[in-house]
This record gives structure tokens, C-alpha cells and sequence, in this order.
């Protein structure tokens, strides 16, 4: 995906992609007429570039440029190889809608306590959710990526699973192609989950990228809750979430907060003083419930 | 809370200037926590936060302008004076 940051139009950013010569996925983010950006997108969905250049270049709407003009001289760029192109920030949407799901976070490569949870949680939950970090510094790292590949767990990428080298090149590009957000359905509630806000340093992130809104007013705005003070704001911005629960780690806290119609939710990591945490969440009459429980190995 | 600002009278127009911050950037978010803002809308005048969750009426709002613009005036007189 291509991010072009724009000079002298009222979207600060134009987003899309070419493969080869065809453009797609053209948006204009962050402001500006969203009607006409969003005719502009579908009208040059999958055309080729040599075809729509003529039309975009040269238009004038305001300080000598337009959002077409702009959007050529972007084009122009990738083609010439002046504009990168970004990695994208990778979401997982599970479509399958749940009643009763599991999250842990902060395994760091703990594989005795990714086996337990594994082993104790499956049989209860329908599915068990993983956020970063898989892997840690001193983690028995190869270990904990093959088991949550055989047991096909869902689990979104922490700082470490991008930095930290597993000795399997194979383990390494699994964590590489993990994505950084899951979205699943829990009744009616569309839940939203990722590790923390190292994904806003990544090249491929924007501003206005969906479910950044999200990670931003957790992690920057309320410094992941701990920022009591900014909640009013808070929670006027969650009248824009796209989401009805965020749920993030990182911070080693556990915590559930509600602000207006939306449950914040910190996963603390998965092995605190000997023993297993992790977060339940339920669709139980037509409410969402959450719990955080202790996890009994015998 | 911009449109409020914007709709303020030509004279009072050509005393400010006026910058709108997202709340969705990151450059809002810092500049939001950097006014030690709560709520939305929030409105600062010469840096300082002024106006909480609520737009003032347009008359509050110029006299909050034109007493910080005199002040300035002053001071700025004074500093004149003294040279």
C-alpha cells in the first residue's frame, strides 16, 4: 500500500495500491468532501494507470492543486519509484460469530504456560484469542510459535514477535505475517483486540487507517487507561469507534473500564506470582460480560 | 466549536489566528494532553485552555479575545515605553 501525504488539499493523506499498472484502493483519509473522494475511488477502482493519468493531472481546486491532481502526482511518484511502498498493517477479522472466548496476552515464550491454558481453555471456550507477546527475550520462543501454530491460535503480534529471531526461519515468518489486529463478533458486540501502540512506529501505519482511531485514544490519549483525567474525552471519541470493546496488553495491568457504549479492556499477561490469568469474555443475555480469571492446573 | 470560532466578526477575525487539532492525529492527541484538555470541545487562547466541554457564547468569546489582545497591547506599550 501506498501512503502519500498530500500539500494543499483538505485530506492530509491519499491511500492506495498498484499492482503492475492497476490502481485499487484509492482513499482519500482525514478529511475533505467524503462524498466526491468516495466516488473518485470507485470510479478508478482496478483501472489502469496510463488511462486514468490524463484525467487526474492538472485539475484545480484550491492552492494551485485538487485531490485528483494530488492523487497523480502520487502515482506518478510510485511509478518513478520516488514513493515506497508500505507494509501493510495486517488485520485478522474472524467472521465466525462466538458466545464465550478466551483472550490471554504476554506468553513470551512461556510454553508450559501456553500448554495449560491451551489444554485447560479449549474444551471450555470456543475459541482462545492471543495477544502479543508470543515470544520474550528469554522464552522458549520456537517452542511457543509451533504450538500455537498446531493448535491454530489467533494471536496478534507484539513488539517482540516482530524484533526478537526465532532460531526456525519458518517460526519467524509466521510471526512476521501475524497480524497486529483481530476483530471477531461476540453476540452483537464487534470486538476489536491488538497488543499495544508499537504499531503506530510501523511504516505501513496512518492516522486514518481503520481501527486506528481505536489504538490511538487508548494508547496515546489515555495512556492505555492509566490517564483517568482524559476519560470525558475519551468517551466522546467512542461515539466515532467503529468497535463496541477494545481489548489491548502491554502495560502488565488488568483492568476493565466502560466509557459511553464502549468496554475497554487491558489483558494483563498470561503467568503473574505462579499463576494463569486470562480474560472471559460472554455474549449472555444480550449482554457482553467480562471476567478475569484465574486459571486451575492440576 | 471551529464553526463557532470561524463565525466570530471580521474585526476579531484580524486580531487571531485560529488552528483547528483532530483528535484522531497524534500531533491533536499531543497538543490536547500538552493543554492538560479533559473534554471535547476545548478551546485555549494564547496556549492557555479557556473554554471546557462547552462553546461560550460568541459575546464571552470576544471579550476573552479582546482582554488578552489588550493585555498584550499594554504590555507591549509598557516594554515601549521603557526602551
Amino acid at each position: 500500500m501506498y501512503i502519500y501525504r498530500t500539500t494543499g488539499i483538505c485530506p492530509p493523506e491519499i491511500h492506495f495500491r498498484l499492482t503492475g499498472n492497476t490502481l485499487t484502493g484509492v482513499r482519500f483519509v482525514g478529511g475533505g468532501c467524503r462524498g466526491n473522494a468516495q466516488l473518485i475511488s470507485r470510479l478508478l477502482e482496478g483501472r489502469d494507470v496510463d488511462e486514468v493519468l490524463p484525467l487526474l493531472k492538472g485539475i484545480v481546486c484550491r492552492n494551485d492543486t485538487s485531490c485528483p491532481d494530488q492523487l497523480a502526482r502520487a502515482i506518478e511518484l510510485a511509478c518513478e519509484g520516488q514513493l515506497r511502498a508500505s507494509e501493510e498493517i495486517r488485520i485478522y477479522e474472524d467472521t465466525t460469530p462466538r458466545l464465550k472466548v478466551a483472550v490471554i496476552s504476554g506468553v513470551e515464550g512461556n510454553l508450559a504456560a501456553l500448554r495449560n491454558c491451551v489444554a485447560a481453555l479449549r474444551p471450555k471456550v470456543e475459541e482462545l484469542y492471543c495477544l502479543g507477546n508470543l515470544t520474550g527475550p528469554s522464552g522458549d520462543n520456537d517452542a511457543v510459535v509451533e504450538l500455537a501454530r498446531k493448535e491454530k491460535i489467533i494471536f496478534a503480534a507484539g513488539p517482540y514477535d516482530r524484533t526478537l529471531p526465532c532460531k526456525k526461519p519458518e517460526n519467524q515468518d509466521r510471526l512476521l505475517q501475524a497480524p497486529l489486529f483481530i476483530v471477531f463478533s461476540l453476540g452483537e458486540k464487534r470486538i476489536l483486540a491488538f497488543t499495544s501502540g508499537f504499531i503506530q512506529e510501523l511504516e505501513g501505519f496512518s492516522d486514518f487507517s481503520l481501527y486506528s482511531l481505536e489504538l490511538l485514544m487508548v494508547c496515546n490519549l489515555s495512556d492505555y487507561l492509566r490517564n483517568k483525567e482524559v476519560y470525558p474525552a475519551l468517551r466522546t471519541m467512542t461515539e466515532q469507534f467503529s468497535v463496541d470493546a477494545v481489548l489491548f496488553a502491554g502495560t502488565g495491568a488488568w483492568e476493565h473500564v466502560r466509557l459511553g457504549s464502549v468496554d475497554f479492556v487491558n489483558v494483563g499477561p498470561v503467568e503473574a506470582g505462579g499463576v494463569y490469568q486470562y480474560a472471559l469474555l460472554c455474549w449472555d443475555r444480550e449482554q457482553l460480560e467480562i471476567s478475569f480469571r484465574i486459571l486451575e492446573v492440576r | 466549536m471551529a464553526e463557532s470560532v470561524r463565525a466570530l466578526p471580521q474585526e476579531i477575525q484580524e486580531l487571531i489566528d485560529v488552528r483547528e487539532w483532530d483528535l484522531r492525529t497524534r500531533e491533536g492527541i499531543k497538543r490536547f494532553t500538552e493543554l492538560k484538555a479533559k473534554s471535547l470541545p476545548s478551546v485555549a487562547l494564547d496556549g492557555e485552555l479557556v473554554y471546557e466541554a462547552l462553546i461560550p457564547p460568541q459575546e464571552e468569546l470576544i471579550a476573552a479575545i479582546c482582554e488578552r489582545y489588550n493585555k498584550k497591547n499594554q504590555k507591549k506599550k509598557q516594554e515601549e515605553g521603557m526602551s
